[in-house]
């Protein structure tokens, strides 16, 4: 993985016991999961709710760890900290940053390309 | 096994399935109490910590205080990894936990170590019971048996009165095989064996002087 890349191809296949099928079957869950999750999360931060962010973040991490997303993965548990610990102000400035490292995610495991790393 | 999120859920069944194993999957806490409450309950589980309804935390603690549950063992799968959320776990009754993402390897060889106790366990059950059974064919035969003082019959269930030999095969292990004893031969084999003899040698009755 390079320090640009958002996930780690390599690592999610050590993850799911190195089955490309499995794999790709979980990368379009995730694609199909993550947007509405992530509305879900963006709606409990607006709301100021910290348990409810930090029941997104967690649902998230878990997802976001299996398929090798390290950099989201752990943005998510510092959300899901801070939303734990009702620090809102701390909420509002990592929601951003983990929003669009989970956009770069699904960018690009929506993109067919990452399948040629398999 | 339990958990919310679809692509751990799928992938715990997914390997599970590869592995060999029947996988009965669920989303929440609530359905995964029920799942391991139901009659043919599996005997082992694998809950995600943290899930919409009952944790899994919660849950383990709901099974450890059902009988007949008592013996289930419970995987809690957790992205926590600090020494009191192990300890939280194994308090609320877990047997094992394991940290989210797992290592494919590692969830293998914690199943297995559950296989093996779950065996265990069932193995222990079906000697209890074997032996609980035969303890009942036992006491069966220690209680007040009225016997007739004359023909030795038994008074056996529904006021039927039976022959000794057939009321203890039908309630025992046992079984007859038949021979005489030495004071029967004096005073009934005997007697009869004389009485045959003398039958014969007595002369035709249009013989007789």
């Amino acid at each position: 993985m390079t320090d640009s890349s958002p996930v780690d191809i390599a690592a999610a296949l050590q993850n799911v016991d190195r089955d490309k099928d499995l794999l790709v079957e979980l990368v379009h869950a995730f694609c199909e999961d993550t947007p509405v999750r992530v509305r879900a999360l963006g709606e409990a931060v607006g709301a100021g709710d910290g348990h409810a962010v930090a029941r997104q973040a967690h649902a998230l991490r878990g997802s976001l760890s299996i398929l090798g997303a390290r950099r989201a993965a752990e943005l998510a548990q510092a959300l899901e900290t801070a939303g734990r610990a009702g620090d809102l102000p701390q909420v509002g400035t990592l929601s951003a940053g983990f929003v669009e490292e989970t956009e770069k995610v699904l960018r690009a495991l929506s993109d067919p390309g990452w399948l040629a790393g398999l | 096994m339990a958990d919310d999120d679809r692509v751990a859920s799928r992938l715990l069944e997914s390997v599970l399935t590869r592995w060999g194993y029947e996988v009965v999957a669920v989303g929440d806490g609530d359905a995964a109490l029920a799942a391991l409450s139901g009659g043919d309950h599996p005997p082992m589980a694998i809950l995600d910590w943290m899930m919409p309804g009952l944790t899994g935390l919660e849950v383990c603690q709901r099974v450890r205080q059902q009988d007949g549950l008592s013996h289930l063992y419970l995987v809690v799968l957790t992205s926590k990894d600090s020494t009191e959320d192990l300890v939280a776990a194994l308090e609320a009754g877990a047997d094992d936990h394991l940290t989210k993402p797992f290592q494919p390897a590692e969830l293998r060889a914690r199943v297995r170590v559950g296989e093996r106790v779950a065996r265990l366990h069932q193995s222990l059950k079906d000697r209890v019971t074997a032996l609980e059974r035969a303890l009942a064919d036992v006491t069966r035969l220690q209680g007040l048996l009225p016997i007739c003082m004359y023909c030795k019959k038994i008074r056996a269930d529904g006021n039927y009165w039976q022959q000794v030999d057939g009321y203890i095969a039908e309630h025992s292990g046992a079984t007859f095989t038949h021979g005489i004893c030495p004071d029967c031969r004096e005073t009934r084999v005997k007697p009869e064996i004389e009485r045959i003899r003398q039958s014969h040698q007595r002369p035709p009755a249009g013989e007789r002087p």
